[in-house]
C-alpha cells in the first residue's frame, strides 16, 4: 500500500523545472499587466485633471460674468489669478467692445503641467453691459 | 513516453495560463474604463465650450436688436453677420414679415459660428399708473407714461470641438424708446 502510493507513476508535487517555467511565464504576464494598470491609472488621472480644469474655467468665467461691467478684473488686457488652486494657473484676456459695443470678450485659460508637458484649456464668452 | 491525459504532468502551466487569462481580462477592463473616462472628460470640456459660446450669443443678440430698433435700420456692425438677405432681419424685428425658423445672425467666437434665430413673439403695452410717477419704479419703462415693449425669442446655437452642439433659448423684452437694459 505504502509502496504503491509513492510509486514513480503517480505525480505527487511538481518538478522544479515545471515550477520555474510556469513562474517565469506568470512573471512576464504580470509585468505586462502592471504596465497596463499604470497606463490606466495615468489615464484616469489625466481625465480627472481635465474634468476639474474645465469645471474651473467654466466657474471662473461665470464669476467674472457676475461682476460689475467696469470691475478691475474686467479691464482690457491680460489678467492672472494670484491664488489659483494647487498646481494650476489661471489667466484670462479681456477685449473691450468686442464683438459689439458695450460687450466684452473674455478668453479664460486654465493650464497645468503633467509629466513635464504643459496642458492648456481655454473657453471664451461674451459679457454684455446692462445700461 | 506515451501521451496520456490521465497524469497531471504540466498542470502547473495550465493553471498559470488560466490565471493569466483572468488577470488579462481585469487589465483590459481597467484600460477600457480609463479610455471611456478620458472620452467623458473631453466631452465634458467640449460641452462647456459650446455652452459658453451659445450663452454668449443670447447675451450679445439683444445689443443687435436694440441697435436695430433705436436706429430704425439694419446697421453694419463689425462683430456680427446678417445671414438673411439685406434688411430681412430688420423687417422680422419690426414684425413686417412673420418670424421664420431661419438663422438670422452670426457671431464668430473662437473660430466657431454661433448662429442665432430671432423671432418676434409679440408686444405689450406697459401701463402707466398714478402711484408710480417716476419712470423705472417697476423696471425700465413702467413709469407714469407707460410704454411699449416688444418680446423676442432668441435661439442661439453654437458648435464646439468634436461635433459638440449647444442650443440655448432666451426671451428678451425690448422697451421701445427708453435707453437701458441690455
Amino acid at each position: 500500500m505504502v509502496f504503491k502510493r509513492f510509486s514513480s507513476k503517480k505525480e505527487e508535487g511538481f518538478t522544479l523545472l515545471e515550477v520555474m517555467v510556469a513562474l517565469s511565464i506568470l512573471m512576464v504576464g504580470l509585468l505586462g499587466l502592471g504596465t497596463m494598470q499604470i497606463a490606466s491609472i495615468r489615464g484616469n488621472f489625466f481625465a480627472s485633471r481635465v474634468t476639474e480644469g474645465s469645471a474651473l474655467a467654466s466657474d471662473r468665467l461665470e464669476k467674472l460674468f457676475a461682476l460689475p461691467y467696469t470691475h478691475a478684473d474686467l479691464s482690457a488686457g491680460t489678467h492672472a489669478d494670484p491664488n489659483p488652486p494647487e498646481g494650476r494657473s489661471i489667466s484670462w484676456i479681456v477685449t473691450e467692445n468686442a464683438p459689439l459695443n458695450n460687450t466684452k470678450k473674455v478668453v479664460m485659460t486654465v493650464s497645468w503641467t503633467e509629466r513635464g508637458v504643459q496642458k492648456n484649456l481655454s473657453m471664451e464668452r461674451i459679457i454684455s453691459r446692462m445700461l | 513516453m506515451k501521451l496520456s491525459l490521465r497524469n497531471e504532468q504540466g498542470s502547473m502551466l495550465i493553471v498559470v495560463l488560466m490565471l493569466l487569462v483572468v488577470l488579462t481580462l481585469i487589465g483590459v477592463t481597467a484600460t477600457n474604463t480609463s479610455r471611456v473616462e478620458i472620452q467623458m472628460a473631453g466631452n465634458e470640456r467640449f460641452h462647456r465650450i459650446a455652452f459658453h459660446l451659445a450663452d454668449s450669443g443670447t447675451y450679445a443678440t439683444p445689443k443687435v436688436i436694440s441697435t436695430c430698433m433705436d436706429q430704425a435700420t439694419e446697421p453694419t456692425l463689425a462683430g456680427v453677420t446678417y445671414l438673411g438677405t439685406s434688411g430681412s432681419f430688420y423687417r422680422e424685428l419690426m414684425g413686417f414679415t412673420p418670424p421664420d425658423a431661419d438663422r438670422d445672425l452670426r457671431f464668430v467666437l473662437s473660430g466657431y459660428n454661433v448662429d442665432i434665430d430671432v423671432a418676434r413673439l409679440g408686444q405689450e403695452n406697459i401701463a402707466g399708473r398714478g402711484s408710480e410717477f417716476a419712470s423705472g419704479s417697476e423696471g425700465v419703462g413702467a413709469g407714469s407714461l407707460g410704454g411699449v415693449a416688444v418680446i423676442y425669442e432668441i435661439d442661439s446655437m453654437a458648435p464646439g470641438p468634436s461635433a459638440a452642439l449647444a442650443d440655448i433659448s432666451a426671451v428678451y423684452r425690448k422697451v421701445v424708446g427708453i435707453p437701458g437694459g441690455l
